[in-house]
Protein backbone atom coordinates (compact mmCIF):
# COMPACT_ATOMS: atom_id res chain seq x y z
CA UNK A 1 0.00 0.00 0.00
CA UNK A 2 1.37 3.15 -1.05
CA UNK A 3 2.12 5.46 1.85
CA UNK A 4 3.61 9.10 3.22
CA UNK A 5 6.58 9.32 5.87
CA UNK A 6 6.51 12.12 7.88
CA UNK A 7 8.74 13.74 9.44
CA UNK A 8 7.44 16.77 11.35
CA UNK A 9 9.15 18.59 12.73
CA UNK A 10 12.84 17.56 11.57
CA UNK A 11 14.80 17.81 14.94
CA UNK A 12 18.52 19.18 16.20
CA UNK A 13 18.74 21.28 12.66
CA UNK A 14 19.22 25.05 12.54
CA UNK A 15 16.18 25.93 11.24
CA UNK A 16 12.16 25.14 11.21
CA UNK A 17 12.13 22.16 8.50
CA UNK A 18 9.77 18.83 7.49
CA UNK A 19 10.23 16.20 5.24
CA UNK A 20 7.53 13.99 3.48
CA UNK A 21 8.84 10.71 1.89
CA UNK A 22 6.04 9.36 -0.38
CA UNK A 23 6.33 5.56 -0.88
CA UNK A 24 4.60 2.79 -3.73
CA UNK A 25 2.82 0.23 -3.22
CA UNK A 26 6.26 -2.02 -2.81
CA UNK A 27 7.59 0.55 -0.70
CA UNK A 28 10.15 2.15 -2.14
CA UNK A 29 10.29 6.12 -2.49
CA UNK A 30 8.28 7.68 -4.83
CA UNK A 31 8.64 11.57 -3.84
CA UNK A 32 10.52 13.27 -1.48
CA UNK A 33 10.13 16.62 -0.33
CA UNK A 34 12.39 18.61 2.06
CA UNK A 35 9.83 21.25 3.17
CA UNK A 36 11.38 24.62 4.48
CA UNK A 37 8.07 26.15 6.41
CA UNK A 38 9.41 29.52 7.41
CA UNK A 39 8.23 32.09 5.01
CA UNK A 40 8.23 35.66 6.49
CA UNK A 41 8.43 37.14 3.26
CA UNK A 42 11.68 39.30 3.77
CA UNK A 43 12.16 39.48 -0.06
CA UNK A 44 8.98 41.92 -0.34
CA UNK A 45 8.79 43.53 3.51
CA UNK A 46 12.32 44.85 2.93
CA UNK A 47 11.36 46.70 -0.18
CA UNK A 48 10.60 50.01 0.69
CA UNK A 49 12.04 50.19 4.23
CA UNK A 50 15.49 52.62 5.07
CA UNK A 51 18.36 50.95 2.99
CA UNK A 52 20.92 52.42 6.47
CA UNK A 53 18.68 49.80 8.43
CA UNK A 54 18.96 47.09 6.51
CA UNK A 55 22.42 45.43 8.12
CA UNK A 56 20.66 45.58 11.57
CA UNK A 57 17.33 44.16 9.90
CA UNK A 58 18.52 41.47 7.23
CA UNK A 59 20.15 39.30 10.45
CA UNK A 60 17.12 38.82 11.73
CA UNK A 61 16.32 36.71 8.42
CA UNK A 62 18.65 33.77 10.96
CA UNK A 63 18.99 33.47 14.24
CA UNK A 64 21.31 31.17 13.83
CA UNK A 65 23.70 32.64 11.30
CA UNK A 66 22.75 36.38 11.80
CA UNK A 67 26.40 37.73 11.79
CA UNK A 68 26.36 36.01 8.03
CA UNK A 69 23.26 38.27 6.97
CA UNK A 70 24.43 41.54 8.52
CA UNK A 71 27.60 41.27 7.17
CA UNK A 72 26.14 40.45 3.79
CA UNK A 73 23.73 43.75 3.69
CA UNK A 74 26.39 45.81 4.96
CA UNK A 75 28.92 45.37 2.25
CA UNK A 76 25.88 45.29 -0.35
CA UNK A 77 25.34 49.23 1.10
CA UNK A 78 29.19 49.29 0.80
CA UNK A 79 28.92 48.90 -2.56
CA UNK A 80 25.78 50.86 -3.11
CA UNK A 81 27.17 53.43 -1.88
CA UNK A 82 30.82 53.31 -3.90
CA UNK A 83 32.96 53.03 -0.78
CA UNK A 84 35.28 50.92 -0.14
CA UNK A 85 35.72 49.87 4.21
CA UNK A 86 39.55 50.88 5.47
CA UNK A 87 41.49 47.90 6.26
CA UNK A 88 40.80 48.14 10.02
CA UNK A 89 36.91 47.86 9.45
CA UNK A 90 37.26 44.86 6.98
CA UNK A 91 39.20 43.38 9.99
CA UNK A 92 36.98 43.61 12.52
CA UNK A 93 34.26 42.15 10.23
CA UNK A 94 36.02 39.54 9.16
CA UNK A 95 37.22 38.71 12.98
CA UNK A 96 33.28 39.50 14.17
CA UNK A 97 32.35 36.30 11.59
CA UNK A 98 35.22 33.94 12.76
CA UNK A 99 33.53 34.46 16.06
CA UNK A 100 30.04 33.52 14.73
CA UNK A 101 31.90 30.69 12.82
CA UNK A 102 32.89 28.72 15.79
CA UNK A 103 29.79 29.71 17.61
CA UNK A 104 27.96 28.39 14.93
CA UNK A 105 30.02 25.02 14.48
CA UNK A 106 30.21 24.57 18.13
CA UNK A 107 26.43 24.62 18.03
CA UNK A 108 26.06 22.30 14.82
CA UNK A 109 28.65 19.66 16.27
CA UNK A 110 28.38 19.52 19.72
CA UNK A 111 24.71 20.75 20.18
CA UNK A 112 22.70 19.36 17.17
CA UNK A 113 24.81 16.57 15.65
CA UNK A 114 26.64 16.12 19.02
CA UNK A 115 24.35 13.43 20.51
CA UNK A 116 24.93 11.11 17.44
CA UNK A 117 28.30 11.55 17.25
CA UNK A 118 28.21 10.00 20.88
CA UNK A 119 25.32 7.80 21.26
CA UNK A 120 25.20 6.99 17.51
CA UNK A 121 22.34 6.66 15.06
CA UNK A 122 20.23 4.58 17.78
CA UNK A 123 20.60 5.95 20.60
CA UNK A 124 17.59 6.40 23.38
CA UNK A 125 15.39 9.37 22.51
CA UNK A 126 15.84 10.57 26.19
CA UNK A 127 19.15 10.84 26.35
CA UNK A 128 20.15 11.85 22.65
CA UNK A 129 20.12 15.44 23.77
CA UNK A 130 22.57 17.65 25.07
CA UNK A 131 21.46 16.70 28.65
CA UNK A 132 22.08 13.28 27.99
CA UNK A 133 25.80 14.16 26.66
CA UNK A 134 27.01 16.11 29.80
CA UNK A 135 26.02 12.39 31.35
CA UNK A 136 28.10 10.40 28.71
CA UNK A 137 31.21 12.67 27.40
CA UNK A 138 31.41 15.52 30.55
CA UNK A 139 34.81 16.86 29.47
CA UNK A 140 34.17 17.15 25.52
CA UNK A 141 30.76 18.15 26.17
CA UNK A 142 31.84 21.29 28.40
CA UNK A 143 34.67 21.91 26.73
CA UNK A 144 32.60 22.17 23.68
CA UNK A 145 29.56 24.57 24.98
CA UNK A 146 32.90 26.88 26.50
CA UNK A 147 34.31 26.94 22.74
CA UNK A 148 31.00 28.26 21.64
CA UNK A 149 30.29 30.82 24.05
CA UNK A 150 33.77 31.61 23.00
CA UNK A 151 32.89 32.01 20.05
CA UNK A 152 29.80 33.90 20.25
CA UNK A 153 31.89 36.12 23.02
CA UNK A 154 33.86 37.12 20.50
CA UNK A 155 31.12 38.32 17.93
CA UNK A 156 29.58 40.18 20.54
CA UNK A 157 32.80 41.96 21.62
CA UNK A 158 33.23 43.33 18.09
CA UNK A 159 29.36 42.99 16.96
CA UNK A 160 27.80 44.57 19.96
CA UNK A 161 25.25 41.63 20.35
CA UNK A 162 26.02 38.27 19.67
CA UNK A 163 22.66 37.30 18.16
CA UNK A 164 21.63 39.74 15.87
CA UNK A 165 24.92 41.53 15.66
CA UNK A 166 24.81 45.73 14.15
CA UNK A 167 28.20 47.12 14.39
CA UNK A 168 28.47 46.85 10.33
CA UNK A 169 27.42 49.68 8.50
CA UNK A 170 28.36 51.18 5.10
CA UNK A 171 31.83 51.91 5.22
CA UNK A 172 33.12 49.97 7.95
CA UNK A 173 32.24 49.61 11.27
CA UNK A 174 30.11 51.95 13.76
CA UNK A 175 32.35 51.92 16.93
CA UNK A 176 36.31 52.18 18.05
CA UNK A 177 37.73 49.53 19.78
CA UNK A 178 39.22 50.16 22.90
CA UNK A 179 42.29 49.22 24.53
CA UNK A 180 40.11 46.65 27.11
CA UNK A 181 38.06 45.40 23.99
CA UNK A 182 41.16 44.61 22.05
CA UNK A 183 42.56 42.48 25.39
CA UNK A 184 39.46 40.48 25.97
CA UNK A 185 39.95 39.66 22.07
CA UNK A 186 43.10 38.71 22.64
CA UNK A 187 42.41 36.37 25.76
CA UNK A 188 38.95 34.76 24.51
CA UNK A 189 41.29 33.98 20.81
CA UNK A 190 43.62 32.48 22.86
CA UNK A 191 41.23 29.76 24.87
CA UNK A 192 39.62 29.47 21.36
CA UNK A 193 42.56 28.18 19.61
CA UNK A 194 43.94 26.27 22.78
CA UNK A 195 39.89 23.93 23.42
CA UNK A 196 40.04 23.86 19.67
CA UNK A 197 43.65 21.78 20.12
CA UNK A 198 42.38 19.86 22.84
CA UNK A 199 38.68 18.77 21.05
CA UNK A 200 40.27 17.90 17.72
CA UNK A 201 41.37 15.13 18.44
CA UNK A 202 38.35 13.67 20.16
CA UNK A 203 35.70 14.86 17.91
CA UNK A 204 37.77 13.83 14.55
CA UNK A 205 37.54 9.99 16.10
CA UNK A 206 33.60 10.80 16.86
CA UNK A 207 32.89 11.71 13.28
CA UNK A 208 35.23 8.85 11.61
CA UNK A 209 33.62 5.87 13.68
CA UNK A 210 29.89 7.17 13.07
CA UNK A 211 30.79 6.69 9.18
CA UNK A 212 32.45 3.62 9.76
CA UNK A 213 29.60 2.16 11.31
CA UNK A 214 27.54 3.50 8.87
CA UNK A 215 28.85 3.92 5.74
CA UNK A 216 25.59 4.56 3.91
CA UNK A 217 26.25 8.31 5.40
CA UNK A 218 28.97 9.10 2.80
CA UNK B 1 12.25 23.91 44.95
CA UNK B 2 12.85 20.56 45.70
CA UNK B 3 12.67 17.24 44.66
CA UNK B 4 10.95 16.61 41.26
CA UNK B 5 12.40 18.63 38.24
CA UNK B 6 10.52 21.73 36.51
CA UNK B 7 9.30 20.01 32.72
CA UNK B 8 10.20 22.58 30.43
CA UNK B 9 8.32 22.66 26.99
CA UNK B 10 10.07 24.80 24.04
CA UNK B 11 8.15 25.51 21.10
CA UNK B 12 9.36 27.74 17.79
CA UNK B 13 6.64 29.56 15.38
CA UNK B 14 7.50 31.68 13.05
CA UNK B 15 10.36 33.51 13.83
CA UNK B 16 14.36 33.04 13.01
CA UNK B 17 14.98 30.48 15.43
CA UNK B 18 17.55 33.43 17.50
CA UNK B 19 15.62 33.21 20.88
CA UNK B 20 16.29 29.27 20.82
CA UNK B 21 19.82 29.62 20.33
CA UNK B 22 19.62 32.72 22.85
CA UNK B 23 18.44 30.05 25.55
CA UNK B 24 21.09 27.83 24.29
CA UNK B 25 23.35 31.16 25.32
CA UNK B 26 23.42 30.79 28.40
CA UNK B 27 26.35 29.02 27.73
CA UNK B 28 27.83 27.24 31.06
CA UNK B 29 24.94 28.90 32.78
CA UNK B 30 22.40 26.28 30.70
CA UNK B 31 23.89 23.09 33.04
CA UNK B 32 22.56 25.49 36.40
CA UNK B 33 19.62 25.77 34.71
CA UNK B 34 19.38 22.12 33.99
CA UNK B 35 19.88 21.11 37.69
CA UNK B 36 16.79 22.51 38.31
CA UNK B 37 15.01 21.97 34.93
CA UNK B 38 13.81 18.88 32.80
CA UNK B 39 13.96 20.11 29.24
CA UNK B 40 11.11 17.75 27.18
CA UNK B 41 9.83 19.30 23.94
CA UNK B 42 12.81 21.24 22.48
CA UNK B 43 13.21 21.26 18.60
CA UNK B 44 16.91 22.51 18.92
CA UNK B 45 17.86 20.16 21.86
CA UNK B 46 15.44 16.96 21.79
CA UNK B 47 13.50 15.18 19.12
CA UNK B 48 10.55 14.94 21.24
CA UNK B 49 8.19 15.73 18.36
CA UNK B 50 4.64 15.96 20.38
CA UNK B 51 3.74 17.77 23.05
CA UNK B 52 4.49 16.05 26.57
CA UNK B 53 2.32 17.36 30.14
CA UNK B 54 4.50 20.20 31.36
CA UNK B 55 5.35 23.10 34.00
CA UNK B 56 6.25 25.84 31.78
CA UNK B 57 6.05 26.02 27.60
CA UNK B 58 8.10 28.56 26.42
CA UNK B 59 6.64 29.96 22.50
CA UNK B 60 9.03 31.86 20.54
CA UNK B 61 7.75 33.11 17.08
CA UNK B 62 4.52 34.59 16.34
CA UNK B 63 1.66 32.84 14.56
CA UNK B 64 2.13 33.18 10.67
CA UNK B 65 0.37 29.94 9.65
CA UNK B 66 -2.63 27.41 10.59
CA UNK B 67 0.57 25.32 11.64
CA UNK B 68 2.59 27.87 14.02
CA UNK B 69 -1.65 28.56 15.48
CA UNK B 70 -2.07 24.97 15.99
CA UNK B 71 1.67 24.60 17.83
CA UNK B 72 0.62 27.53 19.76
CA UNK B 73 -2.76 25.44 21.06
CA UNK B 74 -1.29 22.46 21.89
CA UNK B 75 1.69 24.31 23.83
CA UNK B 76 -1.25 26.43 25.79
CA UNK B 77 -3.37 22.67 26.33
CA UNK B 78 -0.22 20.87 28.08
CA UNK B 79 1.56 23.58 29.76
CA UNK B 80 0.66 25.22 32.62
CA UNK B 81 2.55 28.26 32.23
CA UNK B 82 3.11 29.59 29.16
CA UNK B 83 5.75 32.49 28.67
CA UNK B 84 5.74 34.77 25.05
CA UNK B 85 9.52 34.80 24.91
CA UNK B 86 11.14 37.14 22.30
CA UNK B 87 9.46 39.88 20.38
CA UNK B 88 7.86 38.54 17.94
CA UNK B 89 6.00 36.78 20.52
CA UNK B 90 4.98 39.15 22.25
CA UNK B 91 4.52 41.93 19.28
CA UNK B 92 4.87 40.04 16.30
CA UNK B 93 8.15 41.09 15.63
CA UNK B 94 9.87 42.15 12.57
CA UNK B 95 7.85 40.57 10.30
CA UNK B 96 4.51 42.21 11.36
CA UNK B 97 5.80 44.67 8.72
CA UNK B 98 3.96 41.80 6.44
CA UNK B 99 0.80 43.76 7.52
CA UNK B 100 1.87 46.45 5.31
CA UNK B 101 1.60 43.69 2.06
CA UNK B 102 -1.51 41.25 1.45
CA UNK B 103 -0.42 37.96 1.60
CA UNK B 104 -0.80 37.17 -1.82
CA UNK B 105 1.92 40.06 -2.40
CA UNK B 106 4.05 38.24 -0.43
CA UNK B 107 3.87 34.89 -1.56
CA UNK B 108 3.48 36.31 -5.44
CA UNK B 109 6.84 38.21 -5.14
CA UNK B 110 8.94 35.49 -2.78
CA UNK B 111 8.10 32.36 -5.31
CA UNK B 112 7.88 34.13 -8.98
CA UNK B 113 9.13 37.84 -8.82
CA UNK B 114 12.19 38.46 -7.01
CA UNK B 115 14.91 38.81 -9.72
CA UNK B 116 16.79 35.90 -8.06
CA UNK B 117 13.98 33.64 -8.32
CA UNK B 118 14.12 31.25 -10.71
CA UNK B 119 10.77 29.45 -10.29
CA UNK B 120 7.25 30.98 -11.46
CA UNK B 121 4.78 28.79 -8.94
CA UNK B 122 3.79 28.82 -5.91
CA UNK B 123 4.45 25.33 -4.12
CA UNK B 124 0.78 24.10 -3.30
CA UNK B 125 0.48 21.39 -1.26
CA UNK B 126 3.82 20.76 0.49
CA UNK B 127 3.96 24.08 2.29
CA UNK B 128 1.55 25.83 4.89
CA UNK B 129 0.16 28.79 3.38
CA UNK B 130 0.24 31.91 5.04
CA UNK B 131 -2.53 33.25 6.88
CA UNK B 132 -4.18 36.93 6.38
CA UNK B 133 -1.91 38.29 9.18
CA UNK B 134 0.78 38.35 11.44
CA UNK B 135 -0.59 37.98 15.53
CA UNK B 136 1.18 37.95 18.42
CA UNK B 137 0.81 34.79 20.27
CA UNK B 138 -1.72 36.17 23.04
CA UNK B 139 -4.12 36.95 20.16
CA UNK B 140 -4.27 32.74 19.83
CA UNK B 141 -4.26 31.63 23.48
CA UNK B 142 -3.62 33.31 26.83
CA UNK B 143 0.00 34.17 27.84
CA UNK B 144 1.13 33.92 31.35
CA UNK B 145 4.48 35.93 30.94
CA UNK B 146 5.64 38.27 28.33
CA UNK B 147 9.58 38.47 27.42
CA UNK B 148 10.07 40.94 24.39
CA UNK B 149 13.81 41.53 22.95
CA UNK B 150 14.98 40.28 19.97
CA UNK B 151 16.66 38.42 21.44
CA UNK B 152 16.46 39.09 24.94
CA UNK B 153 19.92 39.64 26.98
CA UNK B 154 20.75 36.95 28.59
CA UNK B 155 20.58 38.49 31.74
CA UNK B 156 16.74 38.79 31.84
CA UNK B 157 16.39 35.54 30.66
CA UNK B 158 18.63 33.97 33.47
CA UNK B 159 16.46 36.28 36.02
CA UNK B 160 13.10 35.28 34.20
CA UNK B 161 14.11 30.77 34.32
CA UNK B 162 15.56 31.79 37.71
CA UNK B 163 12.44 33.26 39.29
CA UNK B 164 10.24 30.82 38.00
CA UNK B 165 12.15 28.00 39.20
CA UNK B 166 12.51 29.68 42.51
CA UNK B 167 8.79 30.65 42.59
CA UNK B 168 9.14 33.92 42.73
CA UNK B 169 8.32 37.02 40.91
CA UNK B 170 10.85 37.82 38.02
CA UNK B 171 13.06 41.21 39.02
CA UNK B 172 12.19 42.96 35.57
CA UNK B 173 13.21 46.48 35.44
CA UNK B 174 10.38 48.84 32.93
CA UNK B 175 13.90 50.97 31.74
CA UNK B 176 14.01 52.45 28.55
CA UNK B 177 17.38 51.82 26.45
CA UNK B 178 18.29 55.30 27.03
CA UNK B 179 19.26 54.19 30.81
CA UNK B 180 21.79 52.01 29.94
CA UNK B 181 23.24 54.46 27.19
CA UNK B 182 26.20 56.33 28.12
CA UNK B 183 25.61 59.07 26.02
CA UNK B 184 24.94 62.29 26.83
CA UNK B 185 21.50 64.59 26.21
CA UNK B 186 22.48 68.24 25.53
CA UNK B 187 20.54 70.65 23.33
CA UNK B 188 22.07 71.56 19.96
CA UNK B 189 21.77 74.08 17.17
CA UNK B 190 21.24 70.76 14.61
CA UNK B 191 18.35 72.08 12.24
CA UNK B 192 17.74 69.24 10.16
CA UNK B 193 17.28 65.45 10.33
CA UNK B 194 20.03 63.44 9.21
CA UNK B 195 20.45 60.06 7.71
CA UNK B 196 21.97 57.16 9.89
CA UNK B 197 24.76 56.91 7.79
CA UNK B 198 25.44 60.88 7.08
CA UNK B 199 28.48 62.43 8.83
CA UNK B 200 30.25 60.43 11.91
CA UNK B 201 28.26 60.39 15.09
CA UNK B 202 30.26 62.36 18.03
CA UNK B 203 30.22 59.12 20.14
CA UNK B 204 29.59 61.27 23.78
CA UNK B 205 26.12 63.12 22.88
CA UNK B 206 22.81 62.08 22.04
CA UNK B 207 21.62 60.68 18.70
CA UNK B 208 18.76 62.77 18.58
CA UNK B 209 20.62 65.67 19.91
CA UNK B 210 22.58 65.35 16.99
CA UNK B 211 19.67 64.88 14.52
CA UNK B 212 20.10 61.24 14.32
CA UNK B 213 16.23 59.45 14.68
CA UNK B 214 16.89 56.74 17.90
CA UNK B 215 14.74 54.83 19.20
CA UNK B 216 16.32 53.97 22.50
CA UNK B 217 13.93 56.08 24.87
CA UNK B 218 10.94 54.50 23.29
CA UNK B 219 11.89 51.10 23.42
CA UNK B 220 12.03 48.43 26.63
CA UNK B 221 15.72 47.91 27.90
CA UNK B 222 15.80 44.12 27.32
CA UNK B 223 19.04 44.08 25.47
CA UNK B 224 21.44 46.29 27.57
CA UNK B 225 21.62 49.21 25.37
CA UNK B 226 24.05 47.58 23.04
CA UNK B 227 23.24 50.00 19.90
CA UNK B 228 23.75 53.07 21.06
CA UNK B 229 26.96 52.37 22.89
CA UNK B 230 28.26 50.98 20.13
CA UNK B 231 27.63 53.76 17.52
CA UNK B 232 24.51 52.60 16.21
CA UNK B 233 21.05 53.85 16.55
CA UNK B 234 18.30 52.21 18.17
CA UNK B 235 15.80 50.19 16.09
CA UNK B 236 13.57 49.26 18.85
CA UNK B 237 13.72 45.68 18.59
CA UNK B 238 12.31 44.92 21.72
CA UNK B 239 8.87 46.45 21.28
CA UNK B 240 8.06 49.93 22.74
CA UNK B 241 7.35 50.79 26.41
CA UNK B 242 4.30 50.44 28.62
CA UNK B 243 3.45 54.38 28.17
CA UNK B 244 3.47 54.13 24.41
CA UNK B 245 1.56 50.90 24.44
CA UNK B 246 -0.72 51.93 26.77
CA UNK B 247 -2.22 55.31 26.17
CA UNK B 248 -3.84 55.99 22.97
CA UNK B 249 -2.33 59.53 22.48
CA UNK B 250 1.17 58.51 22.98
CA UNK B 251 3.06 56.76 20.01
CA UNK B 252 6.75 55.94 19.16
CA UNK B 253 6.59 59.39 16.35
CA UNK B 254 5.10 61.56 19.20
CA UNK B 255 7.88 60.82 21.71
CA UNK B 256 10.70 60.55 19.65
CA UNK B 257 9.65 64.17 17.75
CA UNK B 258 8.80 65.56 21.29
CA UNK B 259 12.46 64.63 22.99
CA UNK B 260 14.17 65.38 19.62
CA UNK B 261 12.60 68.93 19.10
CA UNK B 262 13.73 70.14 22.60
CA UNK B 263 17.21 68.98 22.26
CA UNK B 264 18.07 70.67 18.30
CA UNK B 265 16.29 73.47 16.16
CA UNK B 266 14.55 70.69 14.77
CA UNK B 267 10.63 70.86 14.12
CA UNK B 268 8.49 68.51 15.90
CA UNK B 269 6.29 68.17 12.25
CA UNK B 270 9.05 67.74 10.77
CA UNK B 271 10.44 65.07 12.59
CA UNK B 272 6.81 63.06 13.17
CA UNK B 273 6.58 63.61 9.53
CA UNK B 274 9.96 62.00 8.71
CA UNK B 275 8.82 58.87 10.80
CA UNK B 276 5.58 58.60 9.08
CA UNK B 277 7.70 58.46 5.87
CA UNK B 278 10.29 55.90 6.90
CA UNK B 279 7.01 54.01 9.54
CA UNK B 280 7.70 50.77 8.04
CA UNK B 281 11.64 50.76 9.14
CA UNK B 282 10.50 52.25 12.81
CA UNK B 283 7.12 50.30 13.76
CA UNK B 284 8.15 46.95 11.52
CA UNK B 285 8.92 45.32 15.44
CA UNK B 286 5.70 46.10 16.71
CA UNK B 287 2.84 47.32 14.16
CA UNK B 288 1.38 43.35 14.27
CA UNK B 289 0.25 44.08 18.15
CA UNK B 290 -3.11 45.50 18.69
CA UNK B 291 -1.79 47.97 20.44
CA UNK B 292 -0.04 49.50 17.91
CA UNK B 293 -2.57 48.70 15.33
CA UNK B 294 -5.90 49.84 16.77
CA UNK B 295 -4.28 53.10 17.62
CA UNK B 296 -6.72 55.87 15.95
CA UNK B 297 -3.57 57.85 15.27
CA UNK B 298 -1.38 54.93 13.17
CA UNK B 299 -2.40 54.97 10.10
CA UNK B 300 0.53 52.97 8.59
CA UNK B 301 -1.04 52.04 4.97
CA UNK B 302 -1.62 55.86 4.25
CA UNK B 303 2.24 56.40 5.03
CA UNK B 304 3.46 53.91 3.26
CA UNK B 305 1.21 54.22 0.46
CA UNK B 306 2.44 58.26 0.14
CA UNK B 307 6.34 57.29 0.89
CA UNK B 308 5.76 55.00 -2.37
CA UNK B 309 3.96 57.66 -4.08
CA UNK B 310 6.44 60.31 -3.59
CA UNK B 311 9.47 58.25 -5.48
Amino acid sequence: MSKTIKIDPVTRIEGHARILLDCDDSGAVSNASFCVNELRGFERILVGMEASSMPQITARICGVCPTAHHLVAAKALDNAAGVEPPTAAKLLREFMYMGHYIHSHCLSLFVLAGPDLVFGLNGKMATQNIVGMVDAEPDLTKKGLRLRSLGQKINETIGGRGIHPVTAVAGGISFKLSDGQFTRLQELTAESVQLVNELAAKTKNLLFSLLDKNPVLL
Amino acid sequence: MSGEKIRLNTEWLCDCGGCHVALVDLHEKILNVLESVEIQKCPVLTDVKDYPEADIGILTGSIRTEHDRHAAMEMREKCKTIIAFGTCAVYGGLHGAGLAHTKEEIMDYVYKSTPTTKTDFIPATDITGLEKMVVPVDEVIDVDLYLPGCPPHAHFIFESLSSLVDGREPKTGQETVCAGCSRVMKKTDVAAIKDNLEGIPDDDVCFLSQGYICLGSVTLDRCLAPCPNHGVMCTGCAGPTMQILSEPNHDIRTEVSDRMSRLTAIKNEDIVGHIEKSAKTHYAYAMATKMIGDKPTFLIQKWIAEAEEAK
